[in-house]
């Protein structure tokens, strides 16, 4: 098994957010009941729902595809519906799930960029938040976008549930904040190559003065983008820079800019009224620390499970 | 911060440069007092340059602001012989109406010395204090060289001017409301105290005392309401007195009031007219003054009925009264029916001094200030104290111990116990008054001013309060922050903060703004939704610098001397946004101090709208689960979440999300205030990460709270889920007899539907009496079979489709695997300290089956459940066996069974016994369809039901099941009955032993039981 990213040998191209019933949270569970080769029946078994006419295997059998189409998984066998296993798992040891699965859909190429088009899409708006309105949002991807599919609601759906569960962006009644949860900021912090000399891994969470530039651009290919601005010295967008803050706030991180550094990025002020040259920060170096065993600290799907 | 600062601050005084004989000469509460010299008034006089007017005939004006000068041209436009003219001048107390007469009056009369005003005009001031009747006619004729004899009121025996205004109603007052018999009953002498006399002495009486003992101008009636409801109650015609009031009651009272005036003045009327022609003469035009009609207490009829006469004189007039006034007393004043009507239609000008917050139009910011300068200079100059030093009056605008920023301020924040009356008064004696006798400085003695609203401040929270307190009222909108020069700091012995804090820039030491500020320009510039992104503003970046040069770190460093601090112009508030103001300073009280926090409410909205924005924070159920539609325990109690704010909302509930005081809070705090007033988030300002983490972290909370307070009736072996799977096994094992089998409860039974129809019949229901303790506990789990199936997929599904594996196996493994203990547990379970709160259903608002009525039921259960016997609860089973275990052996075939029903239906046959239906049917069975009659498992099943004496709970349950399972479908229980049936009737019957018969009994393992029974039952037949 190779420590390298590698794409399952064979794997379904219907779009990921044609997906449109699959959800984080089945994910996670399937994906931790796969341990090494698996039979699907043994899945659907476990996670399909007991009815008076057997057991409901559609939406497991969904699942594991998904999981296929974004390199998680493949069939020892050739056939997705036998037995499947898990691959790449040595890339990336120890990655929590939601940063794992961020990650791998935003490895793929072709039309399958969409998946991660999204984000950048919505943050081009420059804004914290943005209408949630389904309308709009198919607005915004069609001008940020090319893609030769349609931008339908479904596919929106399953595009925000997913990335909402993840903790990518979280949905209200009306809006979408853009902020990302803490833990997934510092999942990607500590997984960020933060030299030159570096590769992405996760083994050690705790830097000290890495490259903060070098780590976000990193972060912006391959997990979620996070510059509002990349031209010229990048500027993180205002969604981002307010949690970098907080984490600051609360030691978790530490920026700085010492003097003879280069490569700076701007992190905005948190009064956007007032974000205009001269107020906005210059960041060179980040050192991260371990963060606290906190609920504002665990992904969504962890958060609320006050017992286990 | 220094410590020091607010040490000093607290023992510092004020340092005083006036005496406190000039405040109390200069401000009082009357613009006209004897004291004050016609140049003390010139020198404290503002221009009034802003009075409405209705009307303002002679200028053409109508429905526009008009200057005091308008005023003063328009009452002097007159010609000697013109009519009457009226000006009527209305306003709030205070707003300025005696000010405006009483320059009026300066400027017709003049100011003495050389200035002798207008020319043949005459001012004739009756101010509120000289309303006496004396001291009306005084004024009246003063330039007049007439001696007119006045009694007054005062002085009098009351008894004596009493005695003829009774004696001219009776006999000289011609009214056609009353009939002569009725005047003549009227005011006939009585002595039951309704007699007229005694009642205006009385009233006389009270007034003269009144007099004596007040200041002001008493009011003066002779008869009142009361003495006029005694009068109806006593004389015969009492219902017409009561049915007439409104046009008799005035009518006597004015006529009574008239009578007197005659006796003590004469007639008023004859006099006004004698004195205005008298006037005529001199060719002078009389200018009558009348400042504040309310405190008229005499003449106010006879002066009012005379003057609307417009032909009747020759006066200019000018009527001041409070607004409102006219709408409860004109009518009664003035013998016209709508006088307020008719006297503003007869009027030349109709004026108003005060908008209808009881603000005075006049005074705006720029006036307050020079209303304020005004007062203290002429305060200052006539005290004999050391004036203050040119620096001191620099730093504070030449209005120390104000500057203008606190006269505005405090101008704003005026609140006349309650009212929202801002005028001169107000404004002169409650804050300029009050802050110049204190000793404190004006920032501290404003704190004890219950009549000035508190003003928000608009630096940061960090600072100390002596630096919030100073801001506050001192502070200007400065670039970079809130401005206040050094010099009041230095006046008033406070250190300046640490320069790194706040630095001084020019004459200012400037603070940071801090949240605070931006909410107060919000206020006056309220946030709209904006998703659409209109105008970008990324221009800022196009040049962005290249490299290294770009080491600003993002404040601008001014340099400390020789910068110049523009001072920014605030605009006024609407009353909104004064109403936000307020609540943003209760919200800075509260969170700097934990003070009482009033408007709370709009913190509260805020709080509760970030809790329930990403979350659904009462509802506990899976949180994995992607599916809202299942149920889960709600916290359902009344319309809002369960958020207090300590101190003022405390809390109401068990568990409760608490917002605490501290500034430490401020960043947190200051959106979900702002949310409470605006209705929406700033997403310009607002750290939409910051309000996620508190929300996830009080909602995960407030969920473990839940749950451990539904856990808490729960027995130490039980969670929610073990509960939950319990009770649905309970319910399958009720249904179908289902066990435990193994060591996981089945996963496909814990989501069966709950159904009782088996083939075999309901057992439960068909075995137990409806009325017994099992039947009901059975009924009532039952009728809750639906909620214990919601919660089970709402606590065990991922989505509708997809098992939460993990979870569920857990349950299933630990119930399974000491199931007995946990049905004893349940028994224990003890809901009844759970709130009502707790609540079954799919979203909060239909929530209704209580979490505490449902853990009841299957306590109820469980504890009905372990009671059962199987000697009680199972004898159907034990007298099933009887006959079956009489005969029944394992060695049995069916085609054995079948010989023996035909060698006994040939001995039936001998005995002439009588076939009974089930022999036929048994025999049929055997002979006809051998193949259904199972007698192996038949075995085991009756095995099963011979060991069953110790069965209780589910497993008797289960036996029950089984038995009727068994009945249902073994035939051999009614071959065994059949067989049964038909040797005891055989054996009660005289017998031929026919050597065949005989012959096949004895291969019945039981001939020896049968002939001994035969014997025995012969030898009962012998004994008979």
């Amino acid at each position: 098994m190779s420590t390298k990213f590698t794409p399952a040998s064979s794997k379904p191209d219907k779009l990921l957010t044609g997906f449109i019933s699959v959800r984080a949270p089945e994910l996670k569970h399937i994906y931790n009941a796969i341990q090494g080769p698996t039979s699907v029946s043994e899945l659907t078994k476990k996670f399909g729902k007991p009815t008076s006419g057997g057991v409901e295997t559609d939406h497991v059998e969904e699942t594991v595809r998904f999981m296929n189409a974004v390199d998680l998984v493949e069939s020892p066998s050739g056939d997705i519906r036998d037995t499947v296993e898990r691959i790449n798992e040595r890339h990336l040891v120890g990655l929590p799930f939601e940063a794992r699965l961020l990650y791998h859909c935003n490895q793929q190429g072709g039309r399958q960029t969409h998946f991660a088009a999204v984000y950048r899409a919505l943050l081009n708006e420059g804004t914290r938040t943005v209408n949630g309105d389904r309308d709009n949002l198919r607005t915004i991807l069609k001008r940020e976008t090319d893609y030769d599919f349609s931008w339908t609601d479904e596919k929106i759906d399953m595009w925000v549930t997913l990335s909402e569960q993840l903790g990518l962006i979280i949905e209200s009644e009306d809006d979408i904040t853009l902020s990302p949860c803490r833990a997934l900021i510092h999942d990607a912090l500590a997984l960020a190559p933060m030299s030159s000399d570096e590769k992405p891994n996760y083994d050690d969470a705790i830097t000290k003065n890495g490259e903060f530039r070098r780590a976000l651009d990193w972060i912006n290919d391959n997990l979620f983008s996070v510059y509002e601005e990349r031209s010229g010295t990048p500027r993180v967008h205002p969604a981002i820079a307010d949690v970098l803050r907080n984490m600051e706030d609360d030691g978790v991180i530490s920026l700085s800019s010492p003097g003879d550094s280069q490569n700076a990025v701007k992190i905005p002020p948190e009064d956007l009224n007032e974000d205009v040259r001269g107020n906005r920060r210059d960041v060179t170096r980040i050192s991260i620390h371990s963060h606290p065993d906190e609920t504002a600290y665990q992904y969504p799907l962890t958060q609320h499970l006050t017992q286990q | 911060m220094s410590q020091d600062a607010q040490q000093l601050s607290a023992a510092s005084e004020m340092p005083c440069y006036w005496d406190d004989n000039p405040v109390d000469h200069f401000i009082t509460s009357e613009a006209h007092t004897a004291t004050k010299t016609p140049e003390q008034f010139k020198e404290t006089h503002v221009d009034i340059d802003r009075i409405w007017a209705d009307t303002l005939t002679p200028l053409g004006v109508s429905g526009d602001f008009v200057t005091q000068e308008d005023v003063l041209e328009s009452i002097t436009a007159s010609n000697l012989d013109d009519p009457n003219r009226i000006f009527i001048v209305r306003g709030e107390p205070g707003s300025g109406k005696s000010q405006l007469c009483e320059w009026t009056k300066y400027q017709i009369n003049g100011f003495g010395e050389d200035d002798d005003g207008i020319e043949d005009y005459v001012a004739l001031h009756v101010s509120r204090s000289q309303t006496q009747m004396e001291q009306i006619i005084d004024v009246l004729t003063d330039p007049l060289d007439v001696d007119v004899d006045v009694k007054n009121i005062q002085g009098s025996d009351p008894r004596d001017l009493a005695e003829p205004i009774a004696g001219l109603l009776r006999g000289y007052w011609s009214t056609s409301l009353l009939t002569d018999e009725e005047l003549r009953e009227l005011t006939e002498e009585r002595d039951d105290g309704t007699d007229l006399r005694d009642i205006f002495a009385k009233n006389i009486q009270d007034y003269q005392e009144a007099l004596e003992s007040r200041d002001d101008n008493p009011d003066f009636k002779l008869l009142t309401d009361d003495d006029y409801r005694d009068l109806h109650l006593k004389l015969s015609f009492g219902d017409k007195l009561r049915e007439e009031k409104e046009l008799i009651f005035p009518a006597l009272k004015n006529q009574a009031h008239e009578y007197l005036s005659n006796n003590l003045v004469g007639n008023f009327k004859e006099q006004l007219q004698e004195y205005s022609e008298l006037y005529q003469e001199k060719g002078i035009r009389p200018v009558l003054i009348c400042e504040d009609l309310t405190t008229f207490s005499v003449l106010k009829e006879q002066l009012l009925d005379h003057i609307f006469e417009l032909s009747s004189s020759h006066y200019d007039i000018v009527l001041g009264w409070t607004i409102g006034w006219e709408q409860e007393n004109i009518d009664d004043a003035m013998a016209h029916s709508d006088a307020a009507t008719y006297m503003k239609g007869r009027s030349e000008g109709y004026l108003t001094m005060s908008d209808e917050n009881g603000a005075a139009y006049f005074l705006d910011d720029d006036v307050s200030v020079e209303l304020t300068r005004s007062y203290l200079n002429a305060i200052k100059r006539h005290s004999t104290s050391e004036p203050a030093p040119d620096d001191v009056e620099d730093a504070f605008d030449g209005l120390y111990p104000f500057n203008e920023r606190f006269v505005h301020v405090a101008y704003r924040q005026l609140n006349d116990e309650g009212s929202d009356s801002k005028t001169p008064r107000l404004l002169l004696l409650r804050v300029v008054k009050h802050c110049l006798k204190s000793s404190w400085p004006p920032y501290e003695a404003m704190k004890s001013n219950a009549n000035v609203n508190t003003p928000t401040f608009g630096i940061d929270m960090k600072y100390d309060q002596i630096y919030l307190d100073l801001s506050r009222w001192y502070g200007v909108p400065v670039e970079g922050g809130v401005g206040v020069k050094v010099g009041i700091f230095e006046t008033f012995g406070i250190d300046l903060p640490d320069s790194d804090v706040a630095p001084v820039k020019g004459d200012y030491v400037v603070f940071d703004k801090g949240k605070g500020s931006a909410v107060l320009g919000k206020i006056k510039n309220p946030p709209t939704p904006k998703h659409e992104t209109g105008e970008d503003e990324d221009d800022q970046d196009g040049d962005e610098e290249t490299g290294g040069d770009d080491q600003d770190d993002g404040e601008t460093d001014l340099d400390e001397e020789d910068d110049d601090v523009t001072v920014i112009d605030e605009p006024e508030l609407s009353e909104e946004e004064r109403e936000f103001e307020r609540k943003y300073q209760e919200f800075q009280d509260w969170i700097k101090n934990g003070e009482e926090y009033p408007s709370s409410d709009t913190l509260h909205d805020g709080a509760v709208e970030v809790l329930e924005r990403w979350h659904d924070p009462t509802r506990l159920g899976n949180p994995n689960a992607s599916t809202r539609s299942a149920s889960a325990i709600y916290y359902a109690r009344g319309d809002n979440l369960p958020v207090s704010i300590q101190g003022d909302q405390q809390r109401q509930a068990s568990i409760d999300i608490e917002l605490e005081w501290g500034v430490e809070h401020a960043d947190l705090y200051t959106p979900m205030l702002e949310y409470g007033l605006f209705g929406l988030f700033d997403t310009n300002d607002t750290n939409f990460d910051r309000l996620r983490a508190w929300a996830d972290t009080n909602v995960a909370q407030f969920k473990r709270e839940m749950r451990q307070e539904v856990e808490d009736c729960l027995p130490e072996g039980l969670t929610i889920k073990k509960t939950l799977v319990l009770a649905q096994f309970f319910l399958v094992n009720a249904a179908q007899g289902k066990e435990v089998e193994g060591d996981e409860i089945p996963a496909e039974l814990v989501f069966e539907e709950y159904d009782t129809n088996q083939s075999y019949g309901k057992p439960i229901v068909e075995n137990f009496d409806r009325s017994s303790a099992f039947s009901q506990a059975f009924n009532n789990l039952s009728k809750r079979s639906s909620d214990i199936n919601d919660l089970i997929e709402g606590f065990f599904l991922l989505k509708s489709n997809v098992v939460d594996y993990d979870r569920l196996a857990e349950a299933r493994r630990e119930v399974a695997a000491d199931f007995e203990t946990h049905v004893d547990d349940a028994m224990m379970i003890d809901a009844g300290d759970l709130p009502d709160a707790y609540k079954i259903g799919s979203t909060r608002k239909q929530a209704k089956t209580k979490v505490s009525t449902l853990f009841g039921y299957i306590s109820d259960y469980a504890a009905e459940l372990q009671r059962l016997t199987a000697e009680e609860d199972a004898s159907h089973i034990q007298s099933a066996l009887k006959p079956v275990e009489r005969w029944y052996d394992s060695s049995h075939t069916v085609h054995d069974l079948a010989e023996w029903f035909e060698t006994l239906y040939k001995c039936a046959g001998v005995m002439d016994l009588t076939i009974k239906p089930t022999y036929e049917e048994a025999f049929e069975t055997l002979t006809d369809s051998p193949e259904d009659v199972k007698l192996t498992s038949f075995g085991k099943d009756v095995k099963r039901f011979q060991s069953m004496d110790d069965a209780t709970g589910v497993t008797l349950v289960a036996r029950l099941h089984d038995f009727a399972r068994s009945r249902h479908e073994q035939r051999a229980w009614k071959i065994y009955e059949a067989l049964d049936s038909l040797i005891s009737a055989l054996q009660g019957q005289e017998h031929s032993t026919g050597a065949d018969l005989e012959h096949r009994i004895k291969q019945l393992s039981e001939y020896a039981e049968y002939e001994q029974k035969r014997q025995e039952i012969n030898n009962i037949t012998e004994d008979l």
